[in-house]
């Protein structure tokens, strides 16, 4: 008698109609939670960087390397012939010497566009970065 | 209902309802592991920059640069992660800097000039008849190497790298290709978070 209850189709066909549609309705919920979750099941996104935040961060990185440039020449008393010369080179940076005394070091942003410092007169975005480490000639 | 009565019709319920709940916990789920992900990477970094600052306290030098990946031997007993500094979603690698800074040079002697001593030499600037007050004089400024450090931390993750400039800020920290640099300073704090 067991066995026959084991063998026994317990869903009729129209029950069996109602279950797949109460799935197919949930599985469509759950797709559509998946793919456009509320707001209420989304927490804050994370921080996203900006292509302001990679500007800047090619400026800093020009600043830092100006300022190995500087400290070598401080100490050797004289400009490096190249960027590999100074203690601490960072990536993507060039060294261009105009003269004995002056040089530009050139980085590329991610579009491509160079941003160039100027030991000469560097740009007033250095300048402001530069105060951070660093007092200029007149004490500032 | 005993297990063995389960048609496929309540199987594909239950499976739905699975699905549902994975849907509606995912998003959380993986800011949740994303903070922790953040976490870590700052305890890290956090760790690395307090021996490097302990070392600079202690010694009165900075550690050497190391490469990606690894700590610099100074900062071997120092650092909890031993001598690896590489981990399942980053490199972490410490690098020194040098920065000039302009101090005051020791002032210049100004003596009167000796009529009895013919050799002046070695005994200050003599003050001639008409020259400026030597208190007139501003205090020159001379160029000196200051050193400083730096932690970089590789990761390929972009959410990573914006989270950690968001919490360090723009002044010390930066963002270069996969690469977020902190700029250690012994003598200022504002670098921590």
């Amino acid at each position: 008698m067991q066995d026959a209850v084991y063998r026994v189709n317990t869903d009729t066909n129209q029950s069996r109609r109602i279950k797949a549609g109460i799935a197919t309705g949930i599985l469509l919920i759950a797709a559509l939670v998946g793919v456009r979750p509320p707001g209420l099941l989304v927490p804050d996104p994370p921080a996203s960087l900006t292509q302001a935040d990679r500007t800047q961060g090619v400026r800093v990185a020009l600043l830092l390397q100006a300022q190995q440039v500087e400290a070598f020449r401080v100490q050797a008393g004289r400009l490096p012939n190249s960027i590999a010369e100074v203690e601490t080179s960072l990536p993507g940076i060039r060294l261009v010497k105009s003269s004995n005394r002056l040089y530009q070091l050139i980085a590329y942003t991610s579009e491509g566009e160079p941003i160039v410092y100027d030991s000469e007169v560097p740009a007033p975005e250095f300048e402001r970065l530069r105060r951070t480490w660093s007092t200029t000639r007149d004490g500032s | 209902m005993k297990l063995r009565q389960l048609t496929r019709s309540d199987i594909a319920i239950g499976a739905a309802v699975l699905l549902f709940v994975w849907a509606a916990l995912a998003p959380t789920l993986s800011a949740r592991s994303f903070r922790s992900l953040s976490e870590r990477a700052a305890t890290d970094v956090e760790a690395l920059r307090a021996a490097a600052l302990g070392t600079v306290a202690s010694s009165g030098a900075w550690p050497a640069a190391a490469e990606a990946g690894t700590a610099p031997p100074e900062l071997s007993g120092a650092y909890p992660g031993e001598a690896s500094l590489t981990f399942d979603d980053y490199t972490l690698q410490w690098v020194g800097l040098a920065v000039t800074a302009y101090e005051e040079a020791p002032p210049v002697t100004f003596v009167a000039p000796d009529p009895d001593e013919e050799d002046d030499e070695g005994s200050g600037l003599i003050i001639a008849p008409g020259d400026a007050p030597p208190d007139s004089v501003g205090p020159e400024m001379r160029p000196v190497v200051r050193r400083m450090g730096a932690v970089l931390l590789y990761t390929n993750n972009d959410a990573l790298l914006a989270d950690l400039l968001t919490r360090y800020g723009t002044t010390v920290s930066y963002v270069r290709d996969s690469v977020w640099t902190l700029v250690v300073d012994d003598r200022e704090t504002s670098g921590q978070p």
